[in-house]
């Protein structure tokens, strides 16, 4: 079986900045990770390219075996949280998940279960502008929840949360290992997340070779 | 097709489908009804009023000018996916990047084509409304003036899609907005004061337009007050031809610059 992630010698230079030099990690079904790293360390850039958004120079990035975007049905197989701004002010959250699942082919019901599931019914059909963090947070969430899919990869997923959101994303991303799925992220709140879960929990850190770090808690 | 769908669900929740569809209203009947109500005859050079054909081409032909709105319109709704970085989520949802720049292309290049027919039917209506309102016969056979405002329906498409090009290649909306703006209110004109670079300004956008719209207005009043040679119109179907090309260029651009780009 193949591992729900899977990252071999991957490269990536913007200009002269080297953003990533041949990182290699594996991530097994029902594990939760974290990235631990400064800022610009290349975390995200690691995210983004192990999705298809940047182009790897060197290497290779696979998700249950494949290449990010050869997946048959990308969105049921990994959700992603990258960058928590990324929705449309004029829109509301309900007009913003439909066209996500118009996209992806999806179930038009998925709208009102993932809704449902981040707590985001009471704003459905609010304009996104008018959002708090917390609030924009929870809709990403809920957009990268759309496919119902096996994996997640969330970059900094707790910013903007308040102390019962950060309790409550904790949940949800355990709940959604032990279920078999492999959560995935980045951040630094990860890194407090799995600090204070390494009491009960083992945890280990090994520095990669860019200086981009990754943190296992299983 | 579900990116399709998908993009008619954004055109959609965004409102810009709305708003353009009202912005081809104001845009469309707005110049045609102050112009009909003013008089024709009273332009700077005079023109022929609305009772006669030229009169009437004419005053559909004014509202050419406004076609760089629906450049606009496309130019901002893509930026926007940039601006408000939902373009990185699309490409997630749906990886193979050249089936949504593809559907982006045929849903704009729609919208461009409704923005175009709206526009049309209020430029109509103002004609009606004027010689209503002053009491003149309109110039011609309603039946006859379907031509050219199927013609106008499709300019305002492939100037959608100028503009779509635009915003995928500038990707900044201030920047793509500054260009669109700047070229179409502004660089066209002075290129048209200029001799001999006058004589291209047929194989550019707007030259084209007016070719395919055989409205020689503007070439012939500045020409009137800078004793320059006025450049020579094409054909309508060349001019045509011309602004098929620039929609063609434009969605090469929309659809290969974005295809390899990186999304940091």
């Amino acid at each position: 079986m193949n591992a729900a992630i899977e990252v071999e010698a991957l490269s990536k230079r913007f200009g002269a900045v080297v953003a990533l030099e041949d990182v290699t990690l594996k991530v097994e079904n029902g594990r939760v990770v974290g990235f631990l790293g400064p800022n610009g360390a290349g975390k995200s850039t690691l995210m983004r390219a192990l999705l298809g958004l940047v182009r790897s120079d060197s290497g290779e990035a696979h998700i249950a075996g494949l290449p990010y975007a050869h997946l048959p049905a990308p969105a049921k197989t990994v959700g992603a949280v990258l960058d928590i701004a990324s929705a449309h002010p004029r829109m509301t959250a309900r007009a913003h998940l439909h066209t996500y699942v118009a996209l992806g082919g999806m179930d038009r019901s998925r709208v009102d279960t993932v809704l449902s599931l981040v707590g985001a019914q009471s704003y459905a059909d609010r304009r996104i502008g008018t959002f708090s963090t917390g609030m924009r947070q929870r809709l990403a969430l809920a957009t990268a929840m759309l496919g119902d899919p096996d994996i997640l990869v969330l970059d900094e997923p707790s910013n903007g949360l308040d102390p019962s959101g950060s309790a409550w994303l904790r949940t949800f991303l355990r709940e959604f290992a032990d279920a078999d799925g492999a959560p995935y992220c980045s951040p630094a709140m990860c890194s407090t997340r799995l600090s204070t879960r390494s009491t009960t929990s083992s945890s280990s850190t090994e520095a990669a070779p860019s200086g981009l770090a990754h943190s296992n808690d299983s | 097709m579900n990116a399709v769908y998908g993009e008619v669900a954004r055109l959609s929740g965004t409102g810009v489908a709305l708003r353009s569809t009202l912005v081809a209203l104001a845009c469309g009947g707005g110049l045609p009804l102050l112009l009909a109500l003013t008089g024709p005859q009273n332009a700077q050079p005079p023109m022929p009023d609305i009772d006669t054909p030229e009169g009437v081409g004419f005053v559909l032909g004014i509202g050419t000018v406004l076609l760089f709105v629906p450049a606009l319109i496309g130019t901002i709704a893509i930026t926007n996916e940039y601006r408000h970085r939902t373009i990185g989520t699309t490409f997630l949802v749906v990886p193979r990047r050249g089936r949504v720049l593809t559907a982006k292309l045929a849903v704009y290049t729609a919208l461009g084509i409704v923005y175009g027919m709206v526009a049309s039917l209020s430029a109509f209506l103002a004609l009606i409304v004027a010689t209503w309102m002053r009491g003149v016969p309109l110039g011609v056979n309603v039946v006859n003036l379907v031509p050219a405002l199927i013609q106008l329906s499709l300019a305002a498409a492939a100037y959608m899609l100028l503009g779509v090009g635009i915003g995928a290649l500038a990707r900044s909306p201030f920047v793509a907005i500054g260009v669109v703006l700047g070229y179409f209110l502004f660089v066209e004109y002075v290129l048209m004061m200029v001799p001999g670079v006058n004589a291209i300004y047929p194989f550019l956008p707007g030259g084209a337009t007016a070719s395919l719209t055989s409205f020689d207005f503007l070439t012939g009043a500045i020409a009137s007050q800078t004793a320059l040679t006025p450049a020579t119109m094409v054909s309508p179907v060349l001019g045509a031809a011309i602004l098929v090309a620039y929609a063609v260029i434009a969605a090469i651009l929309a659809i290969f610059v974005p295809l390899r780009r990186d999304l940091r």
